[in-house]
């Protein structure tokens, strides 16, 4: 994870080369820097470590 | 979602358990026990006298009304059109069922209303906050004997003897949906009243959050049973209407370390994985609860553990699975 802010900006900081996106996760935009995408069903899910250290996927904000 | 019943039970003053309480107090203000209740089965009934300068309370909060004083009362020093006593169930973002209730009032008041009505029931013909669930204002109005109105237990109901005031029985069951549920007694702003109730309610809920384990893998039954009677335990407690999922988590850890399960937070919509990735998840359990996100909590160290859940799973839920393709 990058940053957070309500939207945060769409560049600075994170691992070179990552693709960003930005999740929205309790309330707030989160930028996160996501390692993959995987696809179950009619959903699709960004990777990436979050906040708790723990490998997670998310509901991709597209 | 899955859904569990719970039933409890609240007493002022008489008990559900009781088949022929007789409490009532007095109301007369000539009567030399003026003030007085008698015959408290459980709890305190309920008095509402406002005069506090003839029974003043002290600012210790100690209160001379004779029945507050000897406790068997709660005195109320203010009238009111409808006094709200215990929240029955109060869920944030969970769905109730109300299935059925069972009351009992004893009171000098001619019985109007009831004692317990609903916020926020879905009920598209009644646009107001609440709604009264009973039924006529009069229902079952007492003329001696007063009978249980559905199971007319004569023999049973019979012997209530109280020497004063109105005896009122409710019965009722059927499904009303709600997030919340109050219990409340109708005084119309009168003073100088006593009431003393019990009622018992069944209500269903959303049970949270939910545990996606097959119990029974490898004919493993021992930690089996002990998993279905601590989670037995946890769904008819009344304080604890759902577990959250680091109560499962920490359970399934301590009785399943080396097996694969996953736990669905159906609060935050986050499906917890253990010894699992994503990867064996199958699609239609992803369509069914459809989580906002997936967390590894512990990668599989031996893949055949996770893919014995996800045979296992999809065992047990053919019905869930798309038709094969035409290659």
């Amino acid at each position: 994870m990058s940053s957070k802010g309500s939207p945060p900006s769409a560049s600075a900081g994170g691992d070179q080369g990552k693709k960003k996106v930005r999740i929205r996760k309790r309330g707030k935009w989160v930028e996160v820097d996501v390692d993959g995408e995987i696809k179950k069903g009619r959903f699709r899910y960004v990777k990436f470590t979050d906040d708790d250290g723990l490998e997670t996927y998310w509901l991709s904000p597209e | 979602m899955v859904f569990v019943t719970t039933r409890k039970n609240f007493n002022y003053g008489t008990a559900t358990y009781s088949d022929k309480p007789s409490t009532y107090c007095q109301n007369n203000t000539s009567a030399s026990d003026y003030g007085k209740c008698y015959n408290i089965v459980t709890g305190k009934a309920i008095f509402v006298q406002t005069d506090t300068t003839t029974w003043p309370i002290d600012s210790s909060g100690n209160d001379s009304f004779p029945c507050a004083k000897d406790g068997t009362c709660t005195r109320y020093t203010s009238t009111t059109s409808t006094r709200t006593f215990d929240t029955i169930f109060s869920y944030t973002g969970k769905q109730a069922i109300i299935q059925y209730f069972w009351s009992r009032s004893h009171s000098t008041l001619r019985p109007y209303g009831n004692i317990l009505y609903l916020y926020g029931v879905p009920v598209p013909t009644f646009d107001a906050a609440y709604i009264w669930l009973f039924p006529a204002n009069n229902y079952e109005l007492s003329s001696w004997p007063v009978y249980d109105p559905v199971g007319n237990w004569k023999a049973y109901q019979n012997p209530y003897t109280i020497t004063s005031g109105y005896v009122n029985i409710l019965r009722w069951s059927g499904n009303l949906f709600a997030t919340s549920a109050t219990i409340g007694v109708y005084e119309s702003n009168n003073n100088n009243i006593w009431y003393a109730f019990d009622m018992e309610v069944v209500w269903a809920y959303e049970s949270s959050p939910l545990a996606i384990i097959p119990l029974d893998y490898d004919k493993d039954y021992a930690p089996y049973q002990e998993f279905r009677n601590t989670f037995g335990y946890a769904a008819t407690g009344i304080d604890q209407p759902g577990w959250n999922y680091q109560d499962i988590v920490s359970v399934l850890k301590e009785i399943y370390p080396n097996r694969a399960w996953a736990v669905f937070d159906d609060k935050t919509y986050i499906l917890y994985l253990y010894n699992l990735t994503p990867d064996y998840v199958p699609d239609w359990l992803i369509e069914k609860l459809a989580p906002v996100s997936m967390k590894v909590l512990q990668s599989p160290s031996d893949s055949s553990i996770a893919k014995a859940w996800l045979d296992s799973l999809n065992a047990r839920n053919v019905y869930n699975q798309p038709p094969a393709e035409t290659i």
